[in-house]
């Protein structure tokens, strides 16, 4: 599995404003301009006012102008009614659809909203407002197709503001600031007062650290114009300065106390920053005044699920996990987060002055609700500064996803999130991440797929300069991964010709707001295309052979396959080896090895089956099986300390819901005499529900005896005996304790 | 909780285990090498049991008729004292009235079996169904004295199973006698079998489609995780599959004999103890524990001698 992870997705909506739009269209039916003046009062939070108003629309013969009324004063199922009763009366009215289809938007109903609206524009197909309205809608989601219908709707009508504020926000959102200002120039230039255009500006200044006075413009126009700071909000949020986002937020709810939306999204960023309490409270209001948008609903109810997880608290760090798998991942994720923290502020030469708290999620759901207040998140982890969320091994197949090297990536961004203020390109920081996995070992980290080596043949690959808009806005699904592939190798190569000073420097300098070329510039003294070019004979001298000769490796493992089926022990092999000789570690190699041990095992060669289920756990092969083999192979052998290596990589793959793997580690450690790394795993042991717990406790006390604990081994001794009171083992380690103590 | 070794060891170390392994009908390559496979090694493993006479049918010696010979034989040998372990390993179906057992031949229904275990003496009777669709089996086998252990809940959950795999293990893994004292029972094989099962799944990320069941009275509906301290699966708890030869090794004296009495003694304060566990001051249920398992691992080194 492609494991990606991600640094703060965010999605705005209130710039969606419920506000009739004005404006002429095919087949005008009723008095429109009635229901926009109430719209106009509620914006700008004149809710006594802006009730009367809409009072009155409830009262109009007109089913349309009723149901503005009574979707003004939050009768929704009826509005739905009389809109349906609009349709029927006003059939050839597309605006009746785009009104109609924006109710159903503003509850969180996408699907029909988008219908209605679509036919709108079927029936119309240069209505701008229709066009704006939809392209409203799929920016939520990022869609590149909210652009390319905001400048329809600008060419349709070159006086529509709203487009060109639509506009500029999309061009912020994709760091574009020149466009943007541009934009939002274009639209001050249609209407002087545009809010929203004055925003954008704003934010601008402010994400550039900048004094400004555009937030004092648009309160000057409307004192109540909260969606101002949460524009603003959303752009900081987007640009993962999650604090200062949130303190935006702030300010806007203050002003306008009813934006549930805002509030909605504030809940949301608190919860990413690890306040729950906070995050809750903020939720419930919006909850509460009918807000029961999916984020909304999904954010409590993960909430009400935390009361499953344990909170365990160590020098430097937190984690929290499933009470179900604490027993078992604790100790394990404490060593981890020990380690990243003790690596990164000596490469990074920064100390970071909080915990690295981290939450892992046994529900793949979980994690991505916890992310983005919705489920369907493809990524396995991320990074909200010093808080990291990411699933647990037990959310994933055993096999598909390596714990252990997400947590490092993700601990990784906590660092130079941090040390760049927040202002990191994505490319950079996501490479740093990849470079990491691998630097905490050589076997973490994913390897090359298929895909990958075929990019790297079709030069697939995106100039650094523009590098961010493979994570922002991908063209096409597979870009993702293959930037974060190119990414990494950037971060391989500049760490390996110009040494991790420079990288350090390159993070400061992007603290000051340098751009890549810029940055580029300063520290590897290369223009951007000579750094395109280094970066891809880097790429090319270390998988262009694969990349090469993809179908010839294909056939060799295709013809090991076959050469097994057939039983063919010998030819499987030398199969193999044809695929394998000479290649660099990628994914596909994965299969020969486990298809030539077979072929060994066959033969009855038993050390070269071994050695080659070596080089397949060093290439990144992770089927728990296999590694069990090897496991079993190197005891075979003679070699404990191996086969305890072998099985320890399974910690960082599959450790749950796999008693063998933690007695026969904590076996191979008692063994090997180490009992301090054998007494966790007999307590993983006992946390998977063992079927041999006197078992399992007998191994803990002998641990602990080991460890010179002898009040903590009596105690797991009664355990064993308690279930098992003929438990020989047992009942002589006992006697042996207590003559020991009889001595002292 | 092992109140039935004094009943082992007074009379059923001298009684004899009948075990039948049966092995069903495949019908692909695959499941046929596998069900062969797997009443080859429940053979070696019975055989190696103490006072065992091994049944072992599978293939085409694997008939109705042969079967039913099998279970007249043993009517005719069983005595009460005697135990009879039954293992079917193959594909079942259930057509929402009757359970049947893949044979060579015709098939056999599970009242069919059930007919033919009544005349059997054995009083300790265990008959382990693995196949798909076995759960449908239960009702007609369940009786009281009978433990019946199944690989699925119903006769709808008709996938292949991979229950039998782990009852194997549990036959063979000493892991699996979780209370050490030398006996597999059916319960501890069921635990174990049954554990294993359901981590196979999860750690799969697969839909179970298997949910073992155990019933050892006529009454029960089964259960999936008995728990004796409520009173399940008691004859389960009492019946014995594979008996490791140092218990029967330990008594062959009267003074061992004795000995063995008195840990039974002890074992069963013991368990009197954890009864008013929850009842009890920590310290002095900590303090009486430690006083008997001494008594009992001192007993045991005499024994040991």
């Amino acid at each position: 599995m492609m494991r990606v992870s991600m640094i703060g997705i965010f999605t705005m909506g209130v710039l969606l404003a419920q506000k009739p739009v004005v404006k002429k269209a095919t087949g005008v039916t009723y008095d429109r301009a009635k229901a926009a003046t109430c719209w106009d009062l509620k914006e700008k939070g004149e809710t006594v006012q802006s009730t009367g108003c809409f009072v009155a629309l409830m009262g109009e013969k007109s089913p349309a102008l009723a149901a503005e009324g009574t979707w003004g004063v939050g009768k929704y199922a009826e509005a739905v009614k009389l809109f349906e009763a609009a349709l029927e009366a006003y059939p050839d009215d597309p605006y009746v659809r785009i009104r109609f289809g924006q109710l159903f938007w503003s509850r969180f109903n996408r699907g029909e909203a988008v219908k209605l609206i679509s036919e709108a524009l079927e029936m119309d197909k240069k209505n701008s407002t229709a066009m704006m309205v939809l392209a409203r809608i799929l920016s939520k989601g990022f869609d590149s197709k909210a652009l390319d219908l905001a400048k329809a709707a600008a060419e349709a009508d070159p006086g529509l503001v709203e487009a060109r504020e639509l506009m500029a926000q999309l061009a912020l959102e994709n760091s574009d600031e020149k466009a943007a200002t541009e934009e939002a120039n274009k639209a001050l230039s249609i209407n002087p007062k545009s809010l929203n255009a004055m925003a954008t500006l704003g934010a601008i200044e402010l994400l550039k650290n900048k004094p400004t006075d555009y937030f004092d413009k648009i309160l000057a126009i409307n004192p109540k114009y909260g969606e101002a700071w949460f524009l603003a909000g959303h752009h900081f949020i987007l640009n993962r300065r999650y604090e200062e986002g949130i303190e935006l937020y702030k300010k806007a709810v203050a002003l306008k106390p009813d934006m549930w939306e805002a509030r909605e999204q504030l809940g949301i960023n608190l919860m990413r920053l690890g306040k729950p309490v906070e995050a809750r409270e903020q939720l419930e209001l919006a909850y509460n005044a009918s807000y029961h948008s999916n984020e909304v609903v999904n954010s409590l109810r993960l909430m009400d699920s935390y009361k499953n997880f344990v909170s365990h608290k160590f020098e430097g760090g937190e984690v929290r996990l499933d009470k179900k798998e604490a027993a078992i991942l604790q100790p394990y994720f404490e060593e981890e987060v020990r380690k990243a923290r003790t690596t990164f502020e000596a490469k990074y030469k920064m100390k970071l002055n909080v915990p690295l708290e981290v939450e892992v999620y046994p529900n793949h759901d979980d994690f991505a609700v916890r992310t983005l207040g919705m489920p369907g998140l493809g990524a396995t982890g991320v990074s909200f500064g010093p808080v990291v969320a990411m699933d647990s091994p037990s959310a994933r197949k055993g096999g598909d996803y390596h714990w252990a090297s997400t947590l490092w990536h993700e601990l990784s961004h906590s660092y130079i999130l941090v040390m760049s203020k927040f202002l990191v390109p994505r490319w950079f920081t996501e490479g740093i991440s990849v470079h990491e996995e691998t630097q905490a070992s050589p076997e973490w980290g994913d390897p090359v797929e298929p895909t990958v080596l075929m990019a790297i043949k079709q030069k697939k690959f995106l100039p650094v300069a523009d590098l961010d808009s493979g994570f922002v806005r991908p063209k096409e699904p597979m870009q993702i991964g293959l930037s974060y592939f190119q990414a990494g190798q950037a971060l391989d190569w500049i760490v390996k010709t110009y040494g991790q000073d420079t990288v350090n420097a390159m993070v400061h300098s992007f603290a000051q707001r340098k751009t890549t070329p810029e940055v580029i510039q300063e520290h590897l003294k290369l223009t951007p295309t000579e750094f395109d070019e280094k970066l891809m004979a880097f790429i090319q001298a270390r998988y262009g052979k694969s990349a090469d000769n993809l179908k010839e490796l294909r056939a060799a493992i295709d013809g090991t396959n076959k050469a097994i089926a057939k039983k063919d022990w010998d030819t499987a092999i030398s199969e193999g080896l044809k695929a394998t000789t000479g290649y660099p570690p990628t994914a596909i190699l994965a299969t020969a090895y486990e298809a030539m041990a077979k072929a060994y095992l066959a033969k009855g060669e038993k050390i070269k089956a071994r050695d080659v289920l070596r080089d397949y756990a060093k290439t990144s092969g992770r089927d728990p099986d296999t590694l069990k083999k090897l496991a079993s192979l190197e005891e075979e052998g003679g070699d404990k300390a191996m086969a305890a290596a072998a099985l320890k990589r399974l910690i960082y793959i599959s450790p749950i819901g796999d008693e063998d793997l933690h007695r026969k580690l904590g076996e191979y450690y008692l063994d090997l005499k180490q009992p301090e790394r054998a007494m966790p795993a007999f307590l993983a042991q006992l946390a998977s529900k063992p079927v041999d717990p006197a078992g399992a406790y007998y191994n803990l006390a002998r641990s602990y005896v080991a460890l010179s604990r002898p009040k903590e081994a009596q105690d797991a001794l009664f355990q064993s005996l308690e279930m098992a009171p003929g438990f020989k083992p047992a009942q002589k380690l006992l006697l042996e304790l207590e003559n020991h103590s009889s001595k002292d | 909780m092992k109140r039935y070794l004094l009943l082992l060891i007074a009379g059923p170390l001298a009684a004899t285990t009948f075990y039948v392994n049966l092995g069903g009908l495949g019908g692909q390559e695959d499941y046929e090498t596998r069900f062969k496979a797997n009443v080859e090694e429940l053979d070696k493993l019975t055989k190696a049991a103490p006072q065992a006479k091994v049944f072992s049918l599978s293939g085409v010696q694997a008939s109705k008729a042969k079967l039913k010979d099998t279970f007249e034989q043993i009517a005719r040998e069983a005595k009460a004292e005697d135990n009879l372990v039954v293992t079917l390993i193959g594909h079942g179906t259930f057509d929402g009235t009757d359970y049947k057992f893949n044979l060579t031949g015709p098939d056999v229904t599970a009242k069919e079996l059930a007919m033919w275990m009544l005349p059997v003496l054995a009083k300790r009777q265990l008959l382990v169904n693995t196949t798909s669709a076995s759960g449908g089996s239960l009702a007609d086998l369940k009786q009281d004295g009978r433990t019946v252990i199944t690989a699925t809940k119903s006769g709808t959950e008709k996938l292949s199973t991979v229950f039998p795999r782990f009852w194997l293990e549990a036959l063979r893994d000493p892991q699996a006698d979780a209370d050490k004292n030398d006996v597999i029972s059916a319960l501890e094989a069921y635990r174990y079998a049954e554990s294993k099962t359901t981590k196979y799944y999860e750690s799969n990320k697969r839909l179970a489609t298997e949910h073992p069941m155990i019933a050892d009275t006529a009454s029960t509906a089964g259960f999936r995780t008995p728990d004796p301290l409520k009173g399940e699966a008691m004859v389960a708890m009492r019946m014995p599959v594979i008996v490791f030869g140092t218990l029967q090794n330990a008594a062959k004296t009267p003074e061992k004999q004795a000995l063995l009495r008195q840990r039974e003694t002890l074992e069963q304060q013991i368990d009197n103890l954890k009864l008013r566990k929850a009842a009890m001051a920590a310290d002095q249920y900590r303090l009486e524990l430690r006083n008997l398992l001494l008594q009992v691992a001192r007993v045991q080194q005499e024994l040991d001698k």
